[in-house]
């Protein structure tokens, strides 16, 4: 479909040119073959801060004091457009006396009439000086955010570093210790203590694996860690397994500091009390079930189990009190089972045990 | 055994000995290095921290040279920072243990290096 402009002779179709030259926002010129001006935009005299006088009928390159012979505009058009009818976003930097630095990005086009071998030429700017400086920007900003993050990472690793060498200086103590006391009981005591830091260093470890995050997956967390128990605890003359069956999930570290102290009083406990004699297939067994939000943690012996009237050991005390303070902190309740088999004690978290502290 | 921070020494030489292994110690890799290279030297297995402030030196430079004098030697590196480092810088046939380790992991690693005389024992 083709329509005709409402145009009745040369005169009209001149005003109307120039109408749609005037509306153009960006700064537009109309060239002759010898690159002087025969229209500027309205926009063009805004912008560059010339005046129409000075303008038509000049030499582009002449142009304010010749502020547009840039090398860059001659190759343009004389080079580049000659050998092609259009060239569209070419790039040209420039500082202008009166503007300063500019990016522009040029549209030349030449327009051949058919009747005649005059020609013309378009040439449209678009100032993209301030699209270029937030690009630079970001991309700064980018580059910077990079630099930082690498610098975390190793800040990063350089906690982890000083973390573990710390625990282990504790531990190392306390080991200490614990070989030069005479007295029984308050060997045991440093030894649990040892066994208390280990625990708690296991979640160090565990997220120095991944990566920062501070969510660690439960299920090889607490193998990790019975392994640990069992490697400082438990003697060549009474050996015992210990196995872990686990539902795999990812809980917050700090959740996983309290539950891996609870399972190391229980676990110490049981190997203290479980089995006064040799027993050859004793085990201890380790289970965590995940449903939905509530959880269990169960943990039993083969052992001998307790007797119901039996008060609570005087170094077992401690024990009790931290797995009951750990799980009070945990929303969860302890109960405690005994029976021919053995002992179990599990730590529950059901939603209808607390409905509140579910965001805790 | 090589490991900067006293204490932490005292309790690794402690475990090894108890396990029946006659225990040199040095404080710097270089100092380890230096020893290494005696002529008379007996050292069968290494146990080395990694980080071994503030020389210039760490515990993998221990390694590599050991494993220059002798191609088999068991290593057990030991280090605060995770493992990622240990593929890149550890040389073959070699455990890392993390800090804080009990002592009986290290006395295994090192025990299980010697029996098995070459092959990995992973961590």
């Amino acid at each position: 479909m083709s329509t005709t402009l409402p145009v009745r002779n040369l005169e009209e179709a001149n005003l109307l040119a120039q109408a749609i030259v005037n509306t153009i926002p960006e700064p537009f010129l109309v060239l002759d073959a010898d690159l002087r001006v025969l229209e500027a935009s309205r926009s063009f005299y805004e912008i560059f801060k010339v005046e129409p006088a000075e303008t038509q009928g000049c030499l582009l390159y002449a142009l304010g004091h010749g502020q547009w012979d840039i090398p860059a505009l001659r190759l343009l058009l004389e080079t580049i457009l000659p050998e092609r009818v259009a060239m569209d976003g070419f790039e040209v930097d420039h500082d202008f006396p009166a503007i300063g630095h500019r990016i522009m990005l040029l549209n030349a086009r030449k327009v051949l009439y058919d009747e005649s071998d005059t020609m013309a030429i378009l040439l449209a700017f678009r100032d993209v000086t301030e699209r270029r400086a937030i690009e630079h920007e970001k991309q700064a900003l980018l580059e910077r955010s990079e630099e930082l993050r690498l610098q975390n990472e190793v800040l990063l690793q350089e906690m982890k570093h000083r973390v573990g060498n710390s625990l282990q200086i504790i531990a190392s103590i306390l080991l200490l210790k614990a070989r030069a006391v005479s007295s029984d009981e308050t060997r045991f005591h440093l030894q649990d203590a040892h066994q208390r830091v280990m625990s708690v260093a296991v979640v160090q470890q565990h997220l120095d694996m991944t990566n920062g995050i501070d969510q660690i997956e439960v299920g090889t967390y607490l193998e990790k860690l019975s392994a640990g128990l069992g490697a400082s605890m438990i003697g060549d003359n009474q050996p015992v397994t210990i196995t872990v069956v686990s539902d795999s999930g990812m809980i917050p570290s700090a959740k996983a500091v309290s539950l891996g102290l609870i399972v190391t009083e229980l676990v110490i406990n049981a190997l203290k009390y479980a089995f006064p004699e040799i027993h050859h297939q004793a085990a201890i067994a380790v289970r965590y079930t995940i449903d939905q939000n509530d959880w269990t943690l169960i943990v039993s012996d083969n052992g001998v189990g307790k007797a119901p009237n039996q008060a609570p050991k005087a170094d077992g005390g401690l024990g009790t009190t931290i797995v009951a303070a750990l799980a009070k902190q945990l929303d969860a309740k302890v109960t405690m089972k005994t029976d021919p088999a053995g002992f179990t004690v599990s730590v529950a978290r059901t939603l209808a045990a607390a409905p509140l502290l579910e965001a805790a | 055994m090589v490991e900067d921070e006293t204490l932490i020494e005292e309790v690794v030489v402690l475990g090894l000995e108890d396990a029946g292994y006659a225990v040199a110690t040095a404080h710097t890799a270089e100092e380890a290095i230096a020893s290494l290279e005696k002529t008379d030297s007996t050292v069968r297995a290494i146990v080395t921290d990694v980080n071994l402030v503030p020389n210039k030196l760490t515990g993998w430079d221990v390694a590599r040279r050991a494993r220059e004098l002798t191609a088999d030697i068991p290593i057990v590196y030991m280090s605060g920072a995770s493992g990622h480092e240990w593929t890149s810088h550890g040389v073959p046939n070699s455990v890392l243990i993390a800090k804080p380790f009990a002592i009986g992991q290290i006395v295994t690693a090192v025990s299980q290096l010697l029996n098995a005389g070459g092959p990995t024992v992973g961590e």
